[in-house]
């Protein structure tokens, strides 16, 4: 070849040179970022904390020792002899004396304070400096933690920090996994020539020759696909890792982002999370075989599913404690008794980071709509939401409870349920269930089963009748007889009563007249449909806006007998501008959000909006505290204590799909939903189904009556005949005591006499 | 709903004249300009309350004292919590909304305290001057 030639061959070599190398740095470069990214994204997603309210103590408090104990075993207060760290408390009958926390809230700091306190049997008496002996007036404790918020990602984890990790798992995991990993630069041909010999020898695959680093690439871009290729990208990224991070930040991420199990249709990714997905233990707690079976799982979760393939999984621990102390890292006496340990792992999973899945739910959804994913990741917030656990715990009690016995009633095993509480004071949600099983993270029906409310919109019906005390009062009288509207198209709709009677009696010549009051303590479908249709469907709509409705609502008829569906949330914040007397309050689940270093970022503030006039609502309370005593929801004596004071409305869809109540006390408000989740009949009325739990909640909780005679100066009782809504005298067998706006009082003197037919 | 501290810019001056209105007519509160007639009437509401209470009310004006209106609600709305039928502290946390230039909240609220007041004709009054300065600041504005 002439020097020619090669000088003429350069520039080919040279271009096939540039159009090799240059192409694969570009693709180097765009496999770094990638990782990079993914390995950042991993690193920083600082979960946001969730705290319940603080519980304030103060003397004089309607607070019980038992329930005192139970929120300081919430916070996890240690019980010892001498109380002096904080966190710590003895307890002594109905005295406790506990060295507080500190905690920075919104307004200030709660500084860590030595206590005794006193309770009787319902409340808390006082509240002194354990050593001065001065009375304190006022406190609060640290708020339970309730769950942690991954915002960007699904689901939930439980990161620890290399410190935090135990020993004996990195040994065990570099034993098994990564003999070199501290010595090689992301890929170990060692390690990879060794697998190649051993898997040839075994004529199967039995070792890997993937470094930790390896490993943790592979689960950043979770695929199956196991292709050269694919190894070859793995092994790329695997270097890159290891040249921009050093050894514990990259062990670290392994640890945390490792996945070591499926929980249904989530995936249980990192040590933390999975020690409590199988044993139900922090990771620092974990014994030496159970650390062993958690590396044992690394190779296949599913095909070493310690629940499933106990025998296999065993056996593969087993093997992992053997080569602990092969390579003496574990002494060989521990290693041989933790061998014959034969005990696995938790039968049912307890990784319900969260024990209220259904509030945290609700609370992660006002975050989503008031801030961007980006801003909740990487800060690491301090959320502090309204959360009672007291009120949570009755909530779920009862649910369970009713449930439990419905079915045993014979209901169908299926039935499902949801509640909602709210303070009536100033809206916070203190209570969220979302099912049967309130540790259950699945379909939250508190705010998903969005279902006909059927008679619960019956109030609004009365209020937009009420608004215009000019034309109706409690005592007018209304029609109840057979009722036919033409729809047009040659369709009718012709509303029955639940039980396909016409009520009421004949007065001046017409059929069928209930007084107002009655129709709606009784729920009496047909006269409320011709009220409503009177009113005007659009009036009626109006009325649900200012509750606070806000789902769209389809201007019809049956509108008016409740073929409009809510959620139980929603019906929640309906009735509580009813229980707030015309005041509507959005209610709140989130009281304020502070930055990891706990600057305030961010308040949700009270807020009131005067909805309606607080008259005609009192009339209409005055009418939904009928319906539990005498009306609909008069079961409920067989729930509450007696004397107990509350107003509601019972609600039941077509065919009996959906019970519902909803009601208030003068402290709480809630809304019970009971159904299927297929919208089969349930076969309950609101009556026998929803009222329960809402009687057994309510029972539970400590909570005021409403107060009777209250009376504003602009309204009177006044006695009236309760057949035809005329004024009668307090002796007449048919007088029934209401309130009226003063002025619209009737004038007319009933006669009170016996012939008239009767109801 | 979302708040910050300072979210509603209305002209500057106008609060700064409708405080002026409010000593005029013997009803302000906070430690920022209290009247004579003012100061005894604070005075009742902490009397009223619970020592809890009057324990938070003291921080409130604390916090009244440095403009720093927003912790002066958060520590009402605690305060609120342990005493929710204290018609006082409706119109405490009215007139903290009244300092922040939050008009309509400031009238609600003052609604809110009216509702609760029963017979405390005092207060049902100062109530009544907070909901017309209120609108007239709307009107105003």
């Amino acid at each position: 070849m002439s020097v020619r030639d090669r000088l003429l061959r350069w520039p080919v070599l040279l271009s096939l040179l540039v159009a090799g190398v240059v192409p694969f740095f570009v693709y180097v470069l765009y496999l770094d970022a990638q990782v990079q990214t993914q390995f950042e994204g991993k690193r920083w997603a600082l979960p946001a904390h969730v705290y319940a309210r603080a519980l304030e103590l103060y003397p004089d408090q309607t607070l019980t020792a038992g329930q005192f104990a139970a929120e300081l075993k919430m916070l996890g207060y240690r019980e010892l002899s001498r109380p002096q760290t904080p966190g710590s408390y003895v307890r002594m009958g109905n005295a406790f004396v506990l060295t507080t926390r500190a905690f920075q809230f919104w307004d200030g700091d709660e500084k860590s304070q030595s206590l005794r306190l006193e309770f009787s049997a319902d409340k808390l008496l006082g509240i002194w400096q354990a050593n001065t002996g001065d009375s304190v007036d006022l406190l609060r404790l640290d708020p339970p933690l309730i769950g942690n918020i991954y915002p960007s990602h699904r689901e939930d984890r439980i990161l620890v920090q290399l410190d935090d990790v135990p020993p004996l798992l990195i040994d065990a995991l570099l034993a098994v996994e990564d003999r070199e990993f501290f010595s090689h630069h992301g890929v170990s041909p060692q390690s990879i020539l060794r697998a190649l010999w051993v898997n040839l020898r075994a004529g199967k695959t039995v070792q890997g020759g993937s470094t930790l680093t390896q490993q943790l690439v592979k689960n950043f871009f979770l695929t199956n696909e196991r292709t050269l290729w694919r190894k070859f990208n793995e092994a790329i990224m695997a270097l890159l890792l290891e040249f921009h991070y050093d050894k514990n930040e990259i062990l670290e991420a392994y640890i945390n982002e490792i996945y070591l199990g499926q929980d249904g249709r989530r995936a249980i990714h990192g040590f933390g999370l999975a020690s409590q997905f199988y044993f139900g233990q922090p990771l620092k707690k974990l014994a030496p075989e159970q650390i062993a079976l958690l590396v044992a799982l690394v190779k296949g979760p599913s095909y070493y599913d310690p629940r499933r393939r106990s025998a296999r999984a065993l056996e593969r621990r087993n093997l992992v404690l053997h080569l602990l102390a092969e390579q003496g890292r574990l002494d060989p006496d521990v290693a041989q008794r933790a061998s014959a340990d034969a005990s696995t792992v938790l039968p049912q999973n307890s990784t319900r980071v969260s024990r209220v899945p259904a509030f945290i739910d609700l609370v992660r959804r006002q975050l989503r709509r008031d801030y961007s994913d980006t801003d909740l990741n990487s800060e690491g917030l301090r959320i502090f939401t309204t959360l009672d656990p007291i009120v949570q715990r009755a909530t779920e009690q009862a649910v369970s409870l009713q449930l439990d016995r419905l079915q045993r009633e014979g209901v169908d095993a299926d039935i499902q349920g949801a509640a909602v509480v709210a303070n009536v004071n100033d809206g916070e949600i203190q209570a969220v269930v979302g099912g049967r099983d309130p540790r259950f993270a699945g379909f939250n029906r508190a705010l998903d089963a969005v279902r006909p409310i059927g008679s619960l919109i019956k109030p609004a019906v009365y209020l937009t009748a009420l608004m215009q005390p000019e034309q109706y009062t409690l005592a007018s009288l209304l029609d109840d007889s057979p009722l036919d509207v033409d729809m047009g198209g040659g369709e009718h709709w012709q509303p029955q009563n639940f039980d396909h009677q016409n009520h009421g009696i004949s007065y001046a010549g017409k059929d069928h007249q209930v007084l107002l009051n009655n129709a709606l303590v009784h729920s009496y479908n047909i006269v409320t449909a011709r009220l409503g249709m009177a009113l005007g469907v659009p009036t009626v709509i109006e009325t649900l806006r200012g509750l606070g409705a806000e789902r769209p609502l389809t201007e019809y008829p049956a509108l008016l007998l409740g073929a409009a569906n809510f959620s139980p949330l929603d019906v929640t914040q309906m009735y509580h501008t009813l229980a707030a007397g015309g005041f509507r309050t959005p209610l709140r689940a989130i009281r304020a959000v502070l930055t990891a270093d706990g600057q305030p970022l961010q308040r949700y503030p009270l807020s009131v909006t005067r909805a309606f006039d607080n008259k005609p609502v009192y009339l209409l309370n005055s009418a939904l505290r009928a319906v539990t005593r005498e009306g609909t929801g008069q079961n409920l004596q067989y729930y509450l204590p007696e004397g107990m004071v509350v107003a509601g409305k019972t609600g039941t869809s077509d065919e009996l799909r959906d019970s519902w109540f909803a009601g208030f006390s003068e402290s709480h408000v809630a809304a019970v939903w009971l159904g299927l989740d297929d919208n089969r009949p349930a076969g309950l009325t609101g009556s026998r189904g929803a009222l329960r739990v809402w009687g057994n909640i309510f029972s539970r909780l400590d909570t005021g009556s409403l107060p009777v005679g209250d009376l504003s100066a602009d309204i009177e009782m006044v006695w009236v005949d309760r057949r035809n809504g005329l004024s009668s005298d307090d002796d007449c067998p048919y007088a029934v005591q209401l309130p009226f706006i003063i002025g619209t009082q009737p004038v007319e003197q009933s006669a009170c006499e016996f012939d008239v037919q009767n109801e | 709903m979302m708040d910050t501290e300072n979210n509603v810019y209305v002209s500057r001056m106008l609060p700064a004249l409708l405080l002026l209105a409010l000593v005029l007519t013997g009803c302000a509160g906070g430690s920022t300009v209290t009247g004579p007639d003012a100061a005894s009437e604070e005075m009742g509401a902490t009397q009223d309350a619970g020592r809890a209470v009057s324990t938070l009310l003291a921080k409130v004006e604390l916090q009244e004292s440095q403009a720093h209106w927003e912790r002066a609600a958060a520590l009402l709305e605690r305060a609120l919590r342990i005493e929710p039928r204290n018609a006082q502290l409706w119109h405490r946390l009215a007139k903290v909304r009244l300092q922040q230039g939050r008009y309509a909240m400031a009238e609600s609220l003052a609604q809110k305290s009216n509702a609760l007041a029963k017979d405390d004709e005092a207060l049902k009054r100062r109530n009544t001057e907070l909901i017309e300065i209120a609108r007239r600041a709307v009107g105003a504005g």
